[in-house]
């Protein structure tokens, strides 16, 4: 009985936080609401623009494959600034659970599980808005590439709202990534190649996922390298958070 | 009453200037997106429909020229956008007491908008001296005022949103209004006269009409194009007094 109660305690212990942190983010509903909106209008809205500008630079970009960066886009800079807003507005919160026994590590676990639900409750989103446009050729490519790009944006946010105290500086940092990753390396102006380019956050997934919005073969190295930028950034951002929360 | 507003504008200004972060930030960020955008574009030849003498004619502009042009609006707006709505979210708290304290609403109000107006000026200089390196607009003071203008618009945009809505909400649409508007709808390479009523109603379309004018052509043919842009942004300096009456000064 004493070994039921003690891992029903157990298990609330582990529930619980990651409870609490998912209610933060949909206790305002209009970050439900906008969870959706957002990736219709830029899919819906900017996707036939954006296939008239690549048009014009002729790049031989698609409507389809403009329509698939506008999800892949959304997905991300939407998990981004979840993970921003987490970090930054759960001080407090995160301090009482440290005094309240939780390791610092565990409380990374935690957050890092919300921003993989939530940056999954985006992708979901976005993709299957995305379907209402086009039949992608291989789904499970296509969904994958715009979850690591979603994750990869949500630990860019987590290790920026580790490192910079304020919200409004650290929402232009984020904002420096999301100019230069949809309007500077953008592939719409033609083959990002100048120098750095490559170590934009969506460089290599906007690379996969336009090869596979018009199935055609891609290198599969590129996986390897958005594998290996997802886990240097998670790291650095798991680093930066547990110091962070360490300190209190 | 200039007294207080002054001590109020002097600090508000302070809290943010004395930030160091911010203010490389506010500097670095312009620099690099239109330096950048400028370097990044191909430049291909481009004809956009503009007003000359009052007929539309076609002026032949480099790719390279246009997107830089239509860069600094968008630079603007963002930053300005969310500085706007981020000025009001870090004051509100404090702004209802010292309402309840008995500083005049009004006097705080005109405060935050100096600050916000104060930035946005600083980002709009900013932005339109570092385009001077790659573009010389034909029309430089218009072309700053334009610019300026939509600067303004979307941080009293921001400004009324953060009066309301959590910083991750409005971060949320200060990030993609501004995207959407300017940097894909109204983005001159698509034909601009039979746009739908709603693309006419964002507050982008008009100061576009402008910015491409004072940019492309020597003589000055869109003043009804910027008397519109100067009322909707005065609309929404009025949707921000409105919101901040409501929020910080309304019945408690």
């Amino acid at each position: 009985m004493a070994g039921v109660s003690v891992s029903a305690e157990r298990a609330v212990r582990w529930t619980a936080p990651l409870a609490m942190f998912v209610r933060e983010y949909y206790r305002t509903t209009l970050n439900l609401v906008l969870l959706v909106v957002i990736p219709a209008l830029v899919i819906f809205a900017v996707s036939d623009s954006l296939g008239r500008i690549s048009q014009v630079f002729a790049t031989g970009l698609t409507t389809d494959m403009a329509e698939s960066m506008g999800a892949l886009w959304a997905a991300a800079f939407l998990t981004g600034m979840m993970g921003f807003f987490m970090i930054t507005g759960a001080r407090g919160a995160d301090r009482r659970l440290v005094r309240a026994g939780y390791r610092p590590l565990q409380i990374v676990v935690f957050r890092f599980a919300v921003i993989a639900i939530f940056g999954g409750l985006a992708t979901a989103a976005s993709y299957l808005l995305l379907l209402t446009r086009l039949t992608p050729i291989d789904h499970v490519q296509m969904l994958l590439v715009m979850y690591l790009a979603a994750l990869l944006y949500g630990a860019l946010g987590v290790l920026i709202g580790s490192l910079v105290p304020g919200e409004l500086e650290g929402s232009f940092a984020l904002l420096f990534f999301f100019v230069m990753d949809a309007f500077i390396a953008s592939p719409l102006f033609g083959d990002p190649t100048g120098v750095g380019l490559n170590l934009l956050p969506t460089f290599y997934p906007t690379k996969v996922l336009l090869y596979v919005t018009a199935g055609q073969p891609h290198d599969s190295v590129h996986w390897l390298y958005i594998g290996a930028y997802a886990a240097v950034v998670g790291t650095l951002a798991a680093i930066a958070f547990h110091r962070a929360a360490a300190r209190g | 009453m200039f007294a207080q507003l002054a001590t109020a504008t002097a600090m508000g200004l302070r809290q943010h200037l004395r930030n160091a972060l911010f203010v490389v930030l506010l500097v670095g960020l312009p620099v690099a997106f239109i330096t950048l955008s400028f370097a990044r574009t191909p430049d291909v030849p481009f004809a956009i429909t503009v007003h000359e003498g009052g007929a539309a004619v076609s002026a032949p502009v480099g790719m390279r020229d246009l997107h830089g042009a239509i860069m600094v609006p968008m630079t603007v707006s963002f930053l300005a956008g969310i500085l706007g709505m981020f000025v009001m979210i870090v004051s509100r708290e404090g702004d209802r007491r010292l309402v309840r304290a008995g500083f005049p609403a009004l006097n705080l109000l005109l405060a935050r908008l100096v600050v916000i107006a104060g930035l946005s000026l600083a980002i709009t200089a900013v932005s339109v001296l570092v385009t001077l390196v790659d573009f010389r607009p034909e029309q430089l003071g218009l072309f700053f005022l334009v610019n300026l203008v939509s600067a303004l618009q979307y941080a009293f945009l921001g400004a009324a949103v953060g009066m309301f809505l959590s910083p991750m909400s409005g971060t949320y649409l200060m990030f993609f209004a501004p995207m959407i508007d300017i940097g894909l709808i109204q983005n001159p390479m698509f034909p601009r006269e039979s746009v739908d009523w709603w693309v006419r109603l964002l507050p982008g379309y008009r100061p576009m009409d402008v910015l491409l004018d004072v940019s492309f052509t020597p003589s000055f043919d869109e003043l009804s194009a910027l008397l519109v842009s100067l009322l909707y942004l005065a609309a929404l300096a009025a949707l921000g007094l409105l919101a901040f009456r409501r929020a910080i000064a309304g019945p408690r």
